[in-house]
């Protein structure tokens, strides 16, 4: 009984946290791998990203002003035209399978 | 940027449902305003993985359970890359095997156990290894058809951002891979020793060493790390003389702790390796029927040469990454090869991800497992997780090695205030039954908060009880956490708990 009011007293480190979830705030600004040997990125990770890249989903902390130079958002009254979006959006080439079926009228995957 | 966008009028087109990568079969009637991607839409995947290792088909089936529509590229024309093909799986083959002949052949006796002809078989033992390879390589198949992962044979390189080219493997026409997201997982080869051609038969890498097709008389090891103590161990159970010749002064690289390297290199040398510890090689022919070698002790200059039927080089591991088109897109690798990623595992392009061996990190199959997770959940939920500080390492000699966490040198090198405690396998009742009492249990704990720094094993299935510890490492558990959790009577784990024991208190039967 002795040794259950000791035990009863002490706090283990371990405890329970609680179901994983996922963080509600998450910054997916790049940052060094936490296995890096140098704890550091190139710069053209930061300048690719800032160019040309800001399309693949979301690079930088969501703070307003990152928001609105990073938007890809065109201006009011202004639309994208495909050519000027990413490679990614453009249109995929045809297969040859999907040559022949347009020019048989679909026969071709019938056959 | 255009001031007006004038829609086009809605036509119907053709295009595949559901096809396949190379030819879509089947076909549905369109509506071209309502369809968001264009005429190759079904052939257009969002994860294509390169590599079809621990790290990329875990990738793989991860991304295609979380919804992804997932194809894995591998070119060796067998899924499991080289820890299951010709790695981790068939050396643990070998080594579970070598020592039950080992045991039968010279410990049993011990036990009151007589056998009388006992003799190897060494084409058994091969093609034992071989056919654990050959079911758990097409396992991974029957889990890529039971997940809806497309498997595509051949050589995969990436043309640009968002397409792989494949050649396939039975020689047929390039195949292009669109895709959303790239996940990288190549992995590694065996790095070469200068001046020493690799034939796999006499200077034989790991890959070789699994597979050789009579017991050498004389093996030289160059590399006292995990692989060169495992395929050593192998091949002196099977009688081979085996010399191992390391630069360092410690065996298991690195990430052993000295204490439990001594204890390792003790316990390895009584059982008939040699060591040559701070030692260089300097030169090797292997012109002649076996090799030679031309060696140079780092502390006093004497040089020796070493004869030897046959030579593993066991020196380490480099990234791979040849034909893998990492030019064509422009990513960077470090100075050892290691492509280089940002926390989400991302290169510069963002939708283009690298996993396991092939960039930074221990070169650990779990650990490309882990990534691999990690990596499909970034793509899909924006977030995953990996805990570098708490990835386990083992090797699978007997005893094995296994630790997690720091080692003694590396917390006291951070200058933090630690307690140490350790419980031997001699003192432990399991241990004693089993006629194995070799090595012990050493734990590493914060002074002031008693939280487990590292933990250390030397014994028996201690790649299994390493697992208790990783938790713990996991968990953020004290020492006394441990110690005050019930652990079965009469197990080797009790040597765990007392090892616990030691480091906030006091051991029980030490």
């Amino acid at each position: 009984m002795n040794a259950t009011r000791v035990l009863a007293r002490r706090t283990p480190l371990i405890h329970f946290v609680g179901k994983r979830a996922i963080p509600e705030t998450i910054d997916h600004t790049p940052r060094a791998h936490p296995a890096s040997p140098s704890s550091s990125l190139p710069t053209s990770f930061k300048q690719y990203r800032e160019a040309i890249a800001n399309q693949h989903g979301p690079l930088v902390s969501r703070s307003a002003s990152s928001k609105s130079y990073f938007s890809p958002k065109p201006a009011p009254g202004e639309f994208f035209d495909r050519s000027e979006l990413p490679k990614r959006f453009g249109r995929l080439g045809w297969s040859a399978a999907e040559i022949d079926a347009v020019q048989s009228g679909g026969a071709s995957a019938f056959a | 940027m255009l001031k007006t966008f004038q829609r086009q009028t809605a036509t119907a087109v053709l295009r595949p449902l559901r096809s396949r990568i190379a030819s879509p079969s089947t076909f549905y009637i369109a509506d071209r305003q309502s369809r968001r991607a264009y005429s190759s839409e079904g052939t257009e995947h969002d994860v294509v993985v390169i590599g079809g290792g621990p790290g990329g088909y875990v990738a793989a089936i991860k991304a295609a359970q979380l919804g992804l529509k997932t194809a894995c590229v591998e070119k060796r024309g067998a899924l499991g890359g080289t820890c299951l093909n010709v790695g981790c799986i068939p050396s643990k083959s070998l080594l579970n095997n070598s020592h039950i002949y080992h045991q039968i052949k010279h410990d049993v006796k011990h036990r009151g156990i007589d056998v009388e002809g006992v003799s190897l078989n060494l084409e058994g033992m091969m093609a034992a290894k071989d056919k654990s390879v050959k079911g758990l390589t097409s396992g991974i198949e029957t889990l890529f058809k039971m997940n809806g992962v497309d498997y595509v044979k051949g050589t995969g390189s990436i043309a640009n951002e968002t397409e792989v080219k494949v050649q396939p493997l039975d020689g047929g026409s390039e195949i292009s891979l669109k895709t959303k997201n790239i996940i990288i997982a190549t992995g590694s080869e065996a790095t070469p020793f200068p001046g020493l051609e690799i034939d796999e038969k006499k200077v034989v890498t790991s890959t070789g060493a699994i597979a050789l097709s009579e017991v050498p008389k004389k093996m030289i090891v160059i590399g006292g790390g995990i692989i060169g103590l495992e395929m050593g161990s192998v091949w002196s159970r099977l009688g081979a003389e085996v010399t191992v010749v390391e630069f360092l002064e410690a065996i298991g690289g690195p990430g052993m702790d000295a204490d439990m390297a001594k204890t390792m290199q003790r316990i390895l040398a009584k059982q008939g390796i040699k060591f040559k510890m701070a030692t260089k090689v300097l030169s090797g022919d292997a012109s002649g029927e076996g090799v030679s070698l031309n060696i140079e002790s780092v502390k006093n200059g004497k040089t020796e040469t070493l004869d030897a039927d046959v030579v593993l080089v066991a020196i380490g591991r480099r990234p791979y990454t040849e034909g893998l088109g990492l030019e064509n897109v422009g990513i960077e690798t470090d100075e050892r090869g290691r492509i280089i990623i940002d926390q989400e595992y991302r290169t510069k392009h963002s939708n283009i991800r690298v996993i396991g061996d092939v960039t930074f990190g221990a070169m650990l199959a779990h650990k490309a497992e882990e990534e691999g997770i990690a990596a499909a959940e970034f793509i899909k939920k924006g977030y995953g997780h990996v805990n570098y500080g708490a990835i386990p390492s083992v090797m699978y000699t007997h005893p094995e090695a296994a630790w997690v966490g720091q080692t003694e040198q590396e917390v006291k090198k951070s200058g933090k205030e630690y307690v140490v405690g350790t419980f031997p396998f001699i003192a432990n009742s399991r241990a004693k039954t089993n006629l194995d009492t070799d090595g012990m249990v050493k734990f590493i704990a914060d002074k002031e908060t008693d939280r487990v720094l590292g933990i250390h094993i030397v014994g028996a299935n201690a790649g299994e009880m390493i697992a208790e510890g990783v938790l713990a490492i996991e968990y953020g558990a004290s020492s006394e956490d441990i110690a005050r959790t019930s652990h079965a009577h009469p197990t080797l784990s009790e040597a765990f708990k007392e090892a616990a024991m030691a480091t906030y208190d006091k051991a029980i039967h030490a």
